[in-house]
C-alpha cells in the first residue's frame, strides 16, 4: 500500500493495527512525509479547536458550579459583604440589564408557517406554534418539551429555550440552549442559538459567555452579525 | 455495556448534557488515576477536560463507533496518553524541532506545537475560503474518505478532488506564513 494512502486511512479511521504499525515504520524514515503529517495533524488540531471552542468553557464551568454548591455555601454571606463593597468603591459596568432588554427579541416563527383558513387539520406541532405566534410561551414550552421528547429535531428545541427566554426563565432558557451542539450538525439554528445565548448570558452578567457567544454570532455571515458586533461594542 | 453504547449513542447526537454527566461520573476517579501516575496535580484539571473533549471527538468523527470495553476504561486510555504525553514518557516521532507523540494503543498521532504558533494557524484557517474549508473539514475533521468526500461534494474524479485538497493546505500554509512573517 502506497504511503499517502496509509495517511488517508489514518485520517478516516481506517487503519487495521498491521497498518498503523507499518505507517510508524515509514514515517521514522521519510521525512517529508512525516513533515506532511505532523502539518495535517495540526490543521486537524486547528479544526477541532474551532469546532469545539465553547467545550473547554463549558466543561470549566461545571467545575466551577460543583465547587460553589459543595464548598462555597459557608462563604456566601462574606462573598455578598465583598460585593457590597465593591459595588460602593467601583463605578458601576454597562448596564447589562438594559442592553438585554433593548436587544432581546423572540425570534420568528420559521418552522410552522400557518396558512389561514386551512381546512387541513392541525398537528401538534402546528398547535405548538401557535402558542408560541400568540405569546403564550408557557405553554408553548411546555409543547414544545414534550414534541422534542418525541422527535429531537433541532429547531424544536432550539424554540423552547426562546420560549423559556422570552419568560425571562433566563437559567432555564441558557440550560435548554446548551443542552444541545448546534455547531457540530451544522444546524440552520447555530448562529441564532449563539445570538440568544450570549444575549441570556449578558443578563446573568456572566460577560466573559456573552462575549464568547457574541464573537460568533459577529464572525458569522448571519445578519444577525452587525447587532451582535454594535452588542460587542458595548462591552469592551 | 450496553448502557455505556447507549451513552455514546447520545454524544453521538451532540448530547452535550450526556458529556457533562460522565464529565462529573469519572472526574474524582480520573485524579487518583492520574496521581498514582504521577502527574502534576494543577496540570489534571485541564488534561481530564482535553480527555473527555476527545471522547466527544472520536465519537463524532466517527473513531469510536461500537465500544469494545466499557466506556469508562475507553476514557482512561484517552487520559493515560494525554498523561504520558504531559510527563514526555510517550513513543515519539522527531523533525526539526517538531515532536508527534504516537499512542499505539489509541492508534494516535498527536502533536506538540507552541500556543502562538497554534494561534496563528487558526486565525489563518478562519481567512480561509469557505470551499477550502469545507473539504478540510470533511477529511481531517468528520473522518471521510476522499471516495466519500467526491461523491458528496460531486468531483468530476478523485484525481480533482486531491489535488483541490492539496491547493487548499498549500494556501493554508502561505497564509500561516504571512502571518507569522508579521508577527
Amino acid at each position: 500500500m502506497k504511503k499517502h494512502e496509509l495517511i488517508e486511512k489514518y485520517f478516516s479511521n481506517q487503519l487495521s493495527d498491521e497498518e498503523f504499525g507499518q505507517l510508524e515504520q515509514i514515517l521514522e524514515k521519510d521525512d517529508q512525509l512525516r513533515d506532511e503529517l505532523y502539518n495535517e495533524l495540526e490543521v486537524k488540531r486547528a479544526i477541532v479547536h474551532e469546532k469545539h471552542s465553547t467545550l473547554k468553557n463549558r466543561l470549566q464551568e461545571l467545575d466551577q458550579n460543583t465547587k460553589k454548591k459543595t464548598r462555597w455555601i459557608p462563604y456566601a454571606a462574606a462573598i455578598a459583604l465583598l460585593i457590597g463593597i465593591g459595588s460602593i468603591l467601583y463605578a458601576p459596568g454597562p448596564d447589562y440589564q438594559g442592553l438585554y432588554a433593548d436587544t432581546f427579541e423572540v425570534y420568528p416563527n420559521v418552522i410552522n408557517l400557518v396558512t389561514r383558513g386551512g381546512a387541513e387539520p392541525k398537528n401538534s406541532e402546528t398547535i405548538a406554534f401557535e402558542l408560541y405566534d400568540a405569546g403564550n410561551y408557557d405553554e408553548a414550552v411546555r409543547a414544545f418539551d414534550s414534541l422534542y421528547k418525541k422527535h429531537p429535531k433541532d429547531y424544536l428545541l432550539f424554540y423552547k429555550g426562546v420560549g423559556l427566554l422570552a419568560q425571562d426563565r433566563t437559567e432555564e432558557g441558557i440550560q435548554a440552549l446548551q443542552s444541545y451542539d448546534w455547531e457540530l450538525d451544522g444546524s440552520d439554528f447555530t448562529t441564532a442559538s449563539n445570538w440568544y445565548l450570549g444575549l441570556a448570558h449578558l443578563k446573568q452578567e456572566q460577560v466573559v459567555q456573552a462575549k464568547l457567544f457574541l464573537e460568533k454570532v459577529a464572525a458569522s455571515e448571519s445578519n444577525l452579525n452587525t447587532q451582535a458586533q454594535e452588542l460587542l461594542k458595548h462591552l469592551d | 455495556m450496553i448502557k455505556d453504547q447507549y451513552l455514546v449513542d447520545r454524544l453521538k447526537q451532540n448530547d452535550l448534557k450526556t458529556l457533562d454527566k460522565l464529565y462529573l461520573t469519572y472526574k474524582k476517579e480520573f485524579f487518583l488515576f492520574a496521581r498514582k501516575l504521577n502527574a502534576q496535580e494543577k496540570d489534571v484539571a485541564d488534561i481530564y477536560q482535553e480527555t473527555i473533549i476527545s471522547l466527544y471527538e472520536n465519537v463524532q468523527n466517527g473513531k469510536l463507533e461500537k465500544l469494545t470495553s466499557t466506556l469508562k476504561s475507553y476514557v482512561f486510555a484517552i487520559g493515560k496518553f494525554k498523561i504520558y504525553k504531559h510527563l514526555g514518557k510517550t513513543k515519539k516521532l522527531y523533525h526539526e524541532g517538531q515532536i508527534i507523540h504516537i499512542s499505539e494503543e489509541m492508534q494516535l498521532f498527536e502533536t506538540e506545537a507552541l500556543e502562538e504558533q497554534r494561534q496563528i494557524l487558526r486565525k489563518s484557517w478562519k481567512q480561509l475560503g469557505s470551499k477550502c474549508q469545507q473539504i478540510l473539514e470533511l477529511f481531517y475533521y468528520k473522518g471521510m474518505t476522499l471516495d466519500e468526500i467526491q461523491e458528496v461534494l460531486q468531483y468530476a474524479s478523485k484525481d480533482v478532488l486531491k489535488s483541490q485538497k492539496h491547493r487548499c493546505m498549500a494556501q493554508l500554509r502561505k497564509l500561516a506564513r504571512e502571518r507569522y512573517e508579521k508577527a
